[in-house]
């Protein structure tokens, strides 16, 4: 069930009005609330939702298991056993074959032939959001951050909750437990923001990066070395807007749905494209799982605590298990290394920290933002080439200067100035249209999204892609 | 955009209470009310566009049908962009409609889409793959039901492929109807060999000397043909070949499927007199030996 579809729209209709009749009374809306969460996850794969409920359980055991103990070495044992069944799981359905085709290749390449054999299962939706949920959780019990609730419905409410089950944001469990405890203060529903969140995310998505997608990138990638070097270009910056506009839509949809339902979700996107070093495009793309992979992989792995070396190796570890995160292939894995690498470049160059920008001058910060925006957008291009043979054509093609023609069509490049105005627009515009609405009329708080997603559904092109991250 | 604490909702009315109902309603209604009307406001998608070009005497090839049909043409494009002669001689149409079938008629009717493709492309040949999201309901083009597992469902949906054959054929063009390669799920390949041999024998009664039956791609030339996500590219390196939702293809597996295609199109246009042999040096020679 994606979210600008019918039958989300029909979905939501129900589960809306009945999640706030049962506020009052906790435990049935989070019952209810589970079901529909269940039912969402269902739409793919009912079978899946297994996968769903046994994660659930698994973790509320293994988390009264770390808790049990006092003693710091068994505790940690525990975890490593209840870590690494989530990660054997995740690897089972999202990893084998990746692995078990790069050894077999191996071997052939020195003249063996070596049959370990694949292993022919659907890849459950979501499985990687849905882990880094039950790791969340456990790992936080570890740490004391938060005691294991006794509550089994509680952690299927956490990991299952529809607006994040699917493609994130990653939110944390002592975050999000701390909201399962009583009813939602209605008052706290930011009504004007998160329509404006569901509003603008359904435009970024529906028309600005499907239409980049269908309409130019997917054409340019389909065969890069059949394009012009501009074209190229164009088509490398068109996938930069293109993923960002379809992640952080959906994000914002997941946000705004929340809060509509009265829970607090964090913000996962904040101008990634004004990023003046890659350290600070890190604070701005797909935040939580950068948090995530800060709190629950870099510090563990000793952080910046054990010399300048042992720093870079952990920079260059996270990056890497973050690249691979988003997919079984060597392209995930190069992206995540190349984004390593920059960040430890960075810390060489002094480069880091929250006041980087401030003790740079303008001219150094411009520059900074014009080297880390080219950087981001060529490492897109191993992210969204789909083989070594792509990319590598690609970057030869590109560089090669063979023409300077362009198949930009004046249509597309609109949707380019669209992209690129979500960027530009002032934060403050925004939050006067949503503080107008705010205060607008009932009648008029119902004819602006009706009027918005109707606008949406006429100029929108048939069907509607998948978000990209629906396969992570 | 931060959410900052403290911002209330501030719909203006009485209490929390009426508030949390105000929004309710506000979005329920909205939510509703579309659920209700939108489908009559989607917009057809522009194709067309993409089959634009000059009006010149170029062999043109249209790919019409589901979501498969569109690794088909990916794949072929590929190969024509790959030759400068192909590539000037031949010109190809995307019409896929994804998520299409022929048992909606309420949302794409595909004898009548078949003859627009017709009017706006004027194809010399079409590849035609339909059938992938066929396992449901149908509603022809009069909008008349018939439900999924009904007694007369497979009659309905012979009757609807008919139509769309007959269409098809009207239009003068050189059809090739390609089967649908092995899916992953058990339940997807007993309905596709259904299918497929549903297809072949309605296409065969018809006895049209411009439509074609093309059995679908198979990784393995002999045996029972299975599901396989990852198997040997053109390079004989192991490579995923098919997309994780277990039907569709990766970009190598489009090649290979392209590959096995490729022969089957220059073969059909040379029995309609449109020979390419001056472009095809090398490539079909390569084609067939990878067959």
């Amino acid at each position: 069930m994606l979210f600008p579809t019918i039958g989300f729209a029909v979905f939501f209709a129900v589960v809306f009005p009945v999640t706030w009749l049962l506020n009052a009374h906790n435990t049935w809306k989070k019952v209810f609330l589970v079901a529909a969460s269940y039912y969402f996850y269902a739409a793919w794969r009912p079978e899946f939702t297994l996968l769903l409920l046994v994660s659930s359980v698994f973790n509320y055991g293994a988390a009264f298991a770390i808790d049990h103990f006092k003693d710091r070495a068994q505790r940690l044992t525990v975890l490593w056993l209840a870590v690494a069944a989530n990660l054997g799981l995740l690897g089972y359905f999202k990893y084998y074959n990746f692995f078990a085709a790069s050894l077999m290749n191996a071997f052939a390449a020195i003249g063996m032939k070596v049959d370990i054999g694949f292993i022919e299962v659907a890849l459950p939706i979501a499985i990687s959001f849905l882990t880094f949920h039950a790791l969340s959780y456990i790992i936080d019990v570890y740490r004391r951050v938060i005691k294991p609730t006794t509550s089994l419905l509680d952690i299927m409410f956490y990991i299952g909750f529809f607006p994040h089950l699917i493609a994130g944001p990653i939110v944390r469990a002592n975050k999000f437990l701390a909201q399962t405890i009583g009813p939602r203060d209605p008052a706290n529903i930011r009504l004007g923001q998160s329509v404006f969140l569901i509003l603008g995310g359904l435009f970024k998505k529906v028309i600005i990066a499907n239409y980049l997608s269908t309409g130019f990138v997917d054409g340019v990638f389909r065969d890069p070395t059949a394009n012009s070097s501009l074209d190229l270009i164009f088509g490398m910056y068109g996938y930069a807007l293109e993923i960002y506009c379809d992640f952080s839509a959906y994000t914002d949809i997941a946000i705004g749905i929340a809060n509509l339902l009265g829970y607090e979700f964090p913000q996962n996107f904040n101008y990634p494209y004004r990023a003046t070093s890659v350290q600070d495009f890190w604070r701005r793309w797909h935040m939580s799982l950068s948090s995530w992979l800060r709190d629950y992989l870099y510090i563990p792995l000793g952080g910046s605590k054990f010399g300048t070396l042992a720093t870079y190796r952990n920079i260059m570890i996270t990056m890497a298990l973050g690249g691979l995160w988003h997919g079984a292939s060597w392209a995930f894995l190069i992206w995540g290394c190349l984004h390593g690498s920059a960040l430890v470049i960075e810390r060489m160059l002094g480069i880091t920290g929250d006041h980087a920008d401030a003790k740079r001058g303008t001219l150094a910060t411009a520059v900074g933002w014009l080297v880390t925006t080219q950087f981001v957008c060529l490492a897109w291009v191993f992210f969204r080439a789909p083989s070594t043979d792509a990319w590598l054509g690609y970057f030869a093609t590109m560089f090669s200067g063979r023409s300077w023609s362009t198949s930009v069509t004046p249509f597309v490049a609109v949707i380019f100035v669209l992209g690129a105005l979500s960027h530009i627009l002032p934060p403050r515009w925004f939050e006067t249209l949503e503080k107008r609405y705010d205060e607008a009329p009932l009648a008029m708080k119902v004819l602006v999204p009706f009027v918005v997603i109707y606008l949406i559904s006429v100029a929108a092109p048939a069907g509607i892609a998948p978000f990209i991250y629906f396969q992570f | 955009m931060v959410f900052r604490s403290g911002w209330g909702s501030g719909i203006g009315m009485g209490d929390r209470w009426r508030r949390a109902f105000g929004a309710a309603s506000a979005l329920g209604v909205a939510c509703l009310v579309l659920s209700l009307f939108l489908p009559a406001f989607s917009t057809p998608c522009l194709a067309a566009a993409a089959a634009g070009g000059d009006a010149t005497s170029k062999i043109r090839i249209a790919f019409a049908g589901d979501s498969i049909v569109d690794n088909y043409w990916s794949g072929i494009e590929r190969i024509v962009d790959g030759n400068a002669c192909l590539k000037n001689t031949i010109e190809l149409g995307r019409f896929a409609r994804n998520g299409t079938g022929l048992t909606r008629g309420d949302r794409v009717y595909w004898p009548r889409e078949i003859r627009r493709i017709d009017d706006v492309f004027k194809p010399t040949l079409s590849v035609v793959s339909i059938g992938l999201n066929d396992r449901q309901f149908i509603v022809d083009g009069t909008g008349a039901r018939t439900a999924w597992g009904a007694p007369d469902w497979t009659d309905k949906y012979r009757h609807e492929l008919d139509e769309f054959l007959k269409a098809a054929v009207a239009t003068k063009a050189v059809v090739l109807m390609v089967g649908m390669p092995a899916m992953r799920e058990a339940i997807d390949n007993t309905d596709i060999d259904g299918k497929n041999a549903m297809f072949a024998a309605a296409i065969a009664a018809l006895g049209d000397p411009n439509l074609h039956y093309v059995e679908p791609w198979r990784l393995h030339a002999d045996g029972a043909e299975t599901f396989a996500s990852y198997g040997p590219d053109k390079s004989g390196r192991l490579v995923q070949i098919r997309t994780p939702d277990g039907q569709h293809f990766t970009v190598a597996g489009e090649d290979l499927a392209a590959g096995y295609l490729f022969p089957k199109i220059v073969e059909a246009l040379d029995a309609a007199g449109k020979n390419l042999d001056q472009c095809l040096t090398n490539l079909t020679k390569q084609s067939k030996d990878e067959q």
